[in-house]
């Protein structure tokens, strides 16, 4: 009965063959999985907001400490570097979600489209495997800061978790351009 | 092949990136990474890689950025600027072209509290807009004068370009910062001659607004007390010694965050939102920065400074040409590019060139920056226009870059007149002795 009505309203109704099938299944897949990395993004993005404010009262708090009562905070230089640290990485993937790392445009978008395609597949291969690359060694950076147990040279905090923290919240940043390369090759067939 | 050889590659390498659309913090991290790996080994490379972006999330003078970039955030969130706006109109809305007038001296006091072109266009633009398009002004002039004075914002202190270039060459930030006032003020004055001079050429395009009354003008003087509170605790500390670059910007953040709360104008979600917008700007500077050293550690190793440099001094030319040829570069850059990627790429060669010649490096911080503001306004990649694109509804791009063209001439004009005079950029900055 479907396939007489299919027949006879070929632009109505169309039956999906097993490949559509698993393209669509596919894409709904990248869907859960792009939300998933959004709540990600956005939730380390907190953390980065609150090492920013930290980052703010300590030098305020340094500031009134040494001029007002002649006691600065201990190791306060240390504590502001760390939190940036913290701040700026933990924002990273929210800063590429909407769009505020600078890119050139004006050419790109004059490409027809099918190359525009191509080009961008490539260059999201490329920072992937960069992203990949900063991940895996910042943990590197992380275990030799470990073994040979360095710390910060007034506050004495250990520093071998920052570069941990980096491979962390790069993880999401990666995972974007992942979704995009997969949505850039996969584009054709589900539409 | 010769490291030279491979470091003209990467730059080749490095622009087709811009231009096939890849974020330009990535790219130079990217191809800094793959040169200084070619040139020197895989593990080395790698060491590179992720120390440069340990230490430069990490760096102290770094953080003045960061503080000064919230401080900015914190500003309009708290309606300082709506207020600098309504005093300015106040005082000159009733002439021919006041607003327009009122808007330039509204984005030169903004930025005397913000450090960023793009901020003081978007907050100014948003204000001052439809005002001006509820008496009628023109929106070529309106437009045009609102992207064009956000410029301002950038050469009056405080400025993250002006920070950016004084940590890259180890230069005093105060006096960056003190350097870029008077020629800040320079810039101020040309526009608003310019605006004279479209207004008395043709009246219809900046209508007279309501008189006010000195009484009214005294009283409208308040709205410009938190502004200069902030300017002279921050900038002022800054200049005296009793701040560091960082806790000025840390002091000015928390000053204006307190302003907001004591004037009841600062909600909790504009707090929230205005650190989470500070925070997402810090992080696209700090990673263009930090792709920058990649990028600079690979041109380094290629030798490719000292050889531009040889280069230059070989061509045999007189030091005012080559400055002169340095600036066209730079304003053809900044036609394709934001102006702090393009200062933090090429800095590292520009200026041991402009330093062998002679140049005063102060000044040449302000030439710089002035010239590479340009980009800002000009076509194809003009961002302040794309913001005011972005806020005045249904107004081409074609028309906002027609009102920006007279402004473009007073940028021109006030660059010409630095060269011409480096006094303007040198005099205060000899008073500051560290």
């Amino acid at each position: 009965m479907l396939l007489f009505f299919q027949k006879a309203f070929p632009n109505i109704i169309h039956i999906y063959n097993s490949q559509e099938i698993a393209a669509v299944k596919f894409q709904v897949f990248l869907d859960k999985f792009e939300r998933f990395n959004r709540v990600i993004s956005s939730a380390i993005e907190w953390i980065g907001v609150v090492a920013l404010l930290i980052l703010t009262a300590i030098t305020v708090a340094d500031i009134v400490g040494s001029k007002a009562f002649l006691t600065p905070v201990p190791g306060s230089v240390d504590i502001v570097g760390l939190s940036q640290l913290i701040a700026i990485s933990f924002a990273g993937a929210s800063a590429q979600l909407v769009g505020r790392h600078i890119r050139v445009e004006f050419f790109i978008i004059r490409i027809p489209f099918p190359i525009q395609r191509v080009i961008n597949s490539i260059i999201y291969l490329f920072l992937i495997a960069f992203f990949i690359l900063v991940i895996w060694r910042s943990m590197i950076l992380g275990q030799s800061l470990h073994d040979i147990g360095q710390s910060s040279s007034t506050a004495r905090i250990p520093l071998y978790p920052f570069p941990y923290a980096i491979a962390f919240a790069f993880l999401p940043l990666c995972f974007i351009y992942i979704v995009k390369f997969l949505r850039e090759i996969t584009q054709e067939r589900t539409t | 092949m010769s490291p030279v050889i491979i470091g003209i590659i990467g730059i080749g390498v490095l622009l087709l990136f811009f231009l096939l659309g890849m974020p330009l913090a990535f790219s130079m991290a990217f191809v800094g990474f793959i040169g200084f790996t070619y040139i020197t080994n895989p593990i080395a490379g790698y060491s590179m890689l992720s120390r440069d972006i340990f230490e430069q999330f990490t760096s102290f003078p770094l953080s003045a950025i960061t503080v000064y970039v919230l401080m900015g955030c914190y500003s309009y969130a708290s309606g300082i600027s709506r207020k600098l706006y309504n005093t300015a109109y106040v005082w000159v809305g009733q002439l021919t072209g006041g607003m327009t007038v009122a808007t330039v001296v509204a984005c030169a006091a903004f930025g005397a509290i913000c450090g960023s072109s793009t901020a003081t266009a978007a907050t100014m633009g948003r204000i001052a807009l439809p005002e001006m398009k509820r008496y009628k002004y023109s929106d070529q002039l309106a437009t045009g004068c609102v992207a064009a004075a956000g410029t301002l914002g950038i050469l009056i202190p405080p400025s993250t370009i002006f920070i950016i270039y004084g940590i890259m060459t180890e230069n005093s930030i105060g006096k960056l910062f003190i350097a870029g006032v008077l020629p800040g003020a320079l810039l101020t004055s040309l526009m608003i001659i310019t605006v004279t001079i479209i207004c008395l050429r043709d009246p219809s395009a900046g209508p007279k607004g309501p008189r006010f009354s000195w009484r009214e003008k005294l009283v409208s003087l308040s709205g410009i007390i938190d502004t200069l509170i902030l300017f002279i605790v921050t900038i002022g500390g800054l200049f005296l010694g009793f701040f560091t670059p960082t806790q000025a910007g840390a002091v000015g953040a928390t000053g204006a965050l307190l302003i907001g709360m004591a004037r009841r104008n600062l909600t909790w979600k504009g707090f929230i939102t205005s650190t989470k917008d500070g925070l997402l700007t810090a992080c696209m500077i700090f990673f263009i920065i930090t792709g920058a050293t990649i990028f600079g550690k690979f041109m380094a190793i290629s030798t490719i400074t000292s050889a531009a440099a040889d280069l230059v001094v070989q061509l045999d030319l007189s030091p005012i040409i080559i400055m002169g040829l340095i600036i066209i570069l730079y304003f053809i850059g900044g036609c394709f590019m934001d102006s702090m990627p393009l200062i933090v790429l090429t800095l590292p060669v520009i200026y041991p060139i402009c330093i062998n010649l002679g140049f005063d490096p102060i000044w040449f911080g302000v030439i710089i920056v002035l010239v590479a503001e340009t980009g800002v306004i000009t076509p194809p990649v003009g961002v302040n226009v794309f913001v005011i694109k972005g806020i005045s509804e249904g107004i081409p791009l074609e028309t906002i870059f027609k009102g920006i063209l007279p402004f473009l001439f007073a940028v021109i004009a006030c660059i010409a007149i630095i060269l011409a005079f480096p006094i303007i950029a040198t005099l205060l900055p000899g008073f500051i002795t560290y």
